[in-house]
């Protein structure tokens, strides 16, 4: 006999198969995506520039793998030897992986906001959530399904 | 007493092994939403008459909704 440690709500965020009636509860880690690039503060601008000519973004962290900020191409500053540190989107807002779907889309859709980093509860880097993901998985819901997103 | 286990050995367990998962939660909470391929006995009916169908040798993983 085994007893799972974490339950089904574990199961449910790292995105793995469930099945029933609904209604669901989806959460974040169940359309958690990986980060598109990552760098660390001492980084330049220039390479920098170089990774979000692939990227939409690039995730700011220690060598923890602890998130420390986020550059868009909006944050990039013209020249290109200046210290990401010194320009990088402080702090970005995050959520951990049992974020529940509903209420974070609201949020999302209230402040413009299309994505938004997922963290462990320590702050280490997990992905990204889109919204246009979450909102689709949402709308998927309607009918008795496996709730799995694969 | 039950040995605890994480999410990777329980996939483990289920693919080799064929080990069955058994939601303890209310028959309402399991039909709104269960891991894929669990069965349910409620752990007020969990007694040995209920568990009859399950075969002696098949590992058997328990699981509630968890456990923080």
């Amino acid at each position: 006999m085994f007893d799972l440690v974490g339950g089904k709500s574990e199961w449910r965020e790292l995105g793995l198969p469930m099945q029933g009636t609904g209604p669901f509860r989806f959460v974040a880690g169940q359309v958690l995506a990986p980060a598109p690039a990552t760098c660390g503060p001492d980084a330049s601008s220039g390479d920098v520039r170089g990774i979000l000519r692939s990227s939409p973004f690039c995730v700011v962290v220690n060598e923890q793998g602890i998130v420390l900020g986020r550059v868009r191409p909006k944050d990039l500053p013209t020249e290109d030897d200046a210290r990401v540190a010194d320009f990088m989107q402080l702090g970005p807002a995050t959520v951990q992986r049992r974020e529940e779907l509903d209420g974070l889309v609201e949020r999302m859709r209230n402040k413009g906001v299309s994505t938004i980093l997922v963290t462990t509860p320590k702050g280490e880097l997990l992905g990204y959530v889109d919204r246009a993901d979450a909102e689709r998985l949402i709308a998927g819901a309607a009918a008795p399904r496996d709730a799995s997103k694969s | 007493m039950p040995t605890d286990i994480g999410v990777e050995e329980a996939q483990r367990l289920v693919r080799e092994d064929h080990a069955l998962l058994l939601e303890v939660l209310p028959r309402e909470e399991y039909a709104e939403e269960h891991i894929a391929g669990a069965a349910n006995i409620p752990l007020k009916e969990l007694t040995s008459d209920a568990v009859d169908g399950i075969e002696r040798d098949q590992p058997v993983i328990v699981y509630c909704d968890d456990d923080l």
